[in-house]
């Protein structure tokens, strides 16, 4: 049925696909932001375990802006405002994070032995421990939905 | 050139808003973080020595083994109130069990419960902080900011293992708030 309509409205495929794909990463950005802001102290631990800033102030400002900064973009995103600007923003959140969380899985993988695909720890994702090869995977997906939101062409 | 300008224009509005947003979100929000705190501030003040061979550290709190907890969770001064155990974790997990009789202090929040560890902790001649043991540090910044409420620093100990260990022995543990009387050996 829905291969039926495309053809005969081809940019109605394309809107309903940049209509999901920007209510899927909208939600999941309100949701994993709301939870780091529930819980500003364990994400403010979290970021401190990375070691990449060496001001503990700056980590505050980091710790007490970044989840409701993650939250607006994702409610930016559900009510399709600024769109691609909020994906462009999302994009780099996502590649940071993942580069931290990278050099960080290596760091462990390296000093503890533990296979690389079953280190698994807190990355102030949001959502509490986690396997990090399976969270590298996730935020790749989430990184190529939001190029495509990016990409994506303004009406 | 122009697409990309826009793109450029589009992503700057949304880093400038949203960041005023999430300022005023944080400073809104009743678990908001002080922005002005550092959270990982090391003590001012000569901390405790845990042996008088061994040099002062400067930013750690002497440690105690889980034997020397229980001996002073035993002493009659624990009834007393000249012993004061302090934990460290945040109110979700005290809730859920602590080691009886000890005082919480959310370290992320001190001014909800600092007032009354004061209380209990200055006229006391031992304060013990715990956090959940293993690799968390709770305890030792909690530990800190005792010494820099006024409390006498060769007082203030903490007991590495933290609830973890304290589990670990099957030792008895209170559930709900602080005095609830719902005292148990919880499993591990």
């Amino acid at each position: 049925m829905i291969f039926a309509v495309f053809p005969v409205f081809p940019s109605a495929g394309r809107r309903v696909t940049g209509w999901a794909a920007r209510c899927v990463l909208g939600g999941c950005f309100v949701y994993l932001g709301l939870n780091k802001t529930l819980n500003p102290g364990d994400f403010l631990k979290a970021v401190h375990e990375y070691g990449f800033v060496k001001q503990s102030l700056h980590l505050t400002w980091i710790a007490a802006v970044l989840p409701w900064f993650e939250v607006f973009c994702g409610v930016l995103l559900l009510m399709g405002i600024w769109v691609r600007g909020t994906a462009f923003s999302v994009l780099g959140m996502l590649l940071f994070f993942s580069a931290l969380v990278l050099h960080r899985a290596l760091r462990l993988h390296e000093a503890s032995g533990i296979p690389f695909w079953e280190i698994r720890f807190d990355c102030g994702c949001g959502n509490g421990p986690v396997l990090v090869g399976r969270k590298l995977v996730e935020n790749t997906v989430w990184a190529a939905v939001s190029l495509a939101l990016v990409l994506s062409r303004k009406r | 050139m122009v697409c990309v300008m826009s793109l450029f224009l589009e992503t700057a509005k949304v880093l400038v808003i949203g960041l005023a947003v999430a300022l005023l979100a944080n400073q809104l929000s009743p678990k908001g973080l002080m922005l002005g705190r550092d959270y990982f501030k090391e003590s001012t003040r000569p901390l405790a020595r845990k042996s008088p061979s061994e040099p002062s550290s400067s930013h750690r709190v002497a440690e105690l083994s889980n034997e020397q907890v229980w001996s002073l969770f035993q002493d009659p001064g624990y009834r007393e109130g000249r012993i004061v155990f302090v934990d460290a974790r945040k109110e979700s997990f005290f809730i859920e069990g602590h080691i009886p009789d000890a005082y919480p202090l959310d370290r992320f929040y001190p001014e909800k419960d600092l007032p009354a560890v004061l209380v209990a902790g200055l006229p006391a001649e031992r304060v013990v902080v715990y956090c959940a043991g293993g690799t968390c540090e709770d305890s030792h910044y909690a530990a800190l900011q005792l010494i820099e409420a006024g409390l006498e620093p060769s007082r203030v100990q903490v007991y590495a293992g933290g609830i973890t260990d304290w589990m670990s022995h099957s030792w008895p543990m209170e559930r709900g708030v602080r005095g609830s009387g719902l005292i148990g050996h919880f499993p591990p």
